[in-house]
């Protein structure tokens, strides 16, 4: 091996290490303080308290669970699972937000079709009776 | 060749290290892909599809227990792009659906418009022919009264045609019964005439055999001699036949009414009247006489109408 190849063989080496250790990195995940159980508890119920509760209640499901789950996260002292809970939890609330944002659009589309139907009868309606 | 065998082991090495057997992740990518392929979605969520993307290739990079909870967020980033997308997708949706219903909207108002002039039109020409229906009535109705005053007109003309015909008949039968008393005392007098001519009778006086016609014979206040007198002349006549050889005389007379002027004259006309019409009879011009005498001799007073008539008269005289 000639030393040029030793060192581009070395270079290949060193950046797979590299890709090994930021595979093995931690994800982000949101910093747990003392409170933040409970400000998350507080988003839940606001949630359960909106329209929000009817459009996607399978997810509310979810965030029912999770949030039992992150209660017994905090009781237990696991801040790792509690934390994770909590992103989930409040990607599953802007999720079921999203999710009655869409229904309530979807509802209002098909609403407006059918006024744009209903008027264009109306208008052929008229049309006909004029000459 | 150890170079090459030493290279092949590194590649084995990094592609079980970035090598995923993952199927959740696989499904997640494939998820991605059709997503972002789809077509209706393009323009929309583009932060949020950029965030999946990265999410998604992070995972490629992680293993252990953080994964699960790494391939949830990441799905979540997924889901989230697709609802933000299918979100911005009905807000267009919503945008050009009300822009065609204002376009509808504008066009049903034109419409509407033109409808309503339209009617307005209509209206406007029903109110012109209701007021010329109106005005025709008015007409008719004018038309009839005033034929329902020609004939009442032409009623009372035809009474009042029938009231003055009635009047002019009745004016004719009084004129035909004045006539027919006018003929009937025409009649009574020529009958009075004939009988007093057939009565004369002679007598016979100094101068001879004298007639008296009295004034009956002539017109009032005339010479002439009435048609009756003339067509009853035969006693006359026959009075004078009876003495063809002597000469005759005949003399008017009047009453004191007029001037003596006016009656000398009256007097002779009669008296020549009645010589023409005994001359006319047959009688020789040269055998008579004709005297007017006026009021000269009266045979009885003219004081009063009795003897005013008696001395209007002529004598006819057969001289001696």
């Amino acid at each position: 091996m000639t030393p040029k190849a030793f060192k581009s063989t070395l270079l290949v080496l060193i950046l797979l290490i590299m890709t090994f250790l930021v595979g093995c990195a931690p994800p982000t995940v949101i910093e747990i303080t003392d409170n933040t159980f409970y400000q998350l508890q507080q988003e839940v119920e606001d949630v359960k308290n909106s329209q929000v509760a009817n459009a996607a209640p399978l997810e509310m499901k979810f965030i029912t669970e999770k949030l039992q789950n992150a209660k017994r996260a905090k009781a237990n002292g696991d801040v790792r699972e509690e934390a994770r809970l909590t992103q989930q939890i409040r990607a599953d609330i802007e999720i079921a937000r999203l999710r009655a944002e869409v229904n309530r659009l979807n509802q209002s589309l098909l609403e407006k079709r059918d006024e744009l139907s209903a008027a264009r009868v109306y208008l052929q309606q008229l049309e006909s009776q004029l000459p | 060749m150890i170079k090459r065998t030493l290279t092949l082991i590194l590649l084995l090495f990094a592609h079980g290290l970035l090598a995923k057997d993952n199927l959740e992740l696989e499904s997640l990518r494939i998820e991605f892909d059709n997503f972002i392929s789809q077509q209706k979605y393009r323009p929309y969520a583009k932060e949020e599809k950029t965030q999946a993307k990265s999410a998604i290739e992070a995972l490629y990079n992680q293993r252990g227990e953080v994964k699960n909870h790494a391939v949830y967020m990441a799905r979540h980033y997924l889901t989230k792009a697709k609802m933000m997308a299918e979100s911005e997708y009905l807000e267009n949706e919503l945008r050009e659906t009300d822009a065609q219903l204002q376009t509808i909207n504008m066009q049903t108002l034109k419409a509407e418009a033109k409808l309503a002039r339209m009617e307005a039109d209509r209206a406007q020409l029903l109110i012109k022919l209701h007021a010329e229906e109106a005005e025709r009535a008015r007409r008719e109705k004018q038309n009839a009264l005033a034929l329902a005053d020609q004939k009442t007109s032409e009623a009372e003309l035809s009474q009042a045609e029938m009231q003055a015909a009635q009047a002019y008949a009745k004016a004719q039968e009084k004129v035909a019964t004045l006539a027919k008393q006018e003929a009937d005392l025409a009649f009574a007098e020529i009958e009075a005439l004939r009988m007093q001519l057939e009565s004369l009778v002679a007598k016979e006086t100094s101068a001879g055999l004298m007639m008296t016609l009295g004034d009956f014979v002539f017109d009032s206040a005339s010479a002439n001699l009435k048609q009756a007198a003339i067509d009853n002349f035969d006693r006359v006549m026959q009075f004078i036949s009876g003495y063809p050889d002597r000469k005759i005389r005949i003399e008017g007379h009047t009453d004191s009414s007029g001037s003596e002027a006016f009656n000398l004259d009256l007097s002779q006309r009669r008296a020549d009247a009645v010589k023409q019409l005994l001359v006319q009879n047959g009688i020789a011009d040269d055998r008579i006489e004709s005297v007017g005498k006026g009021e000269a001799h009266p045979v009885a007073s003219n004081a009063n109408e009795a003897g005013k008539a008696k001395n209007r008269r002529v004598d006819i005289i057969l001289l001696k």
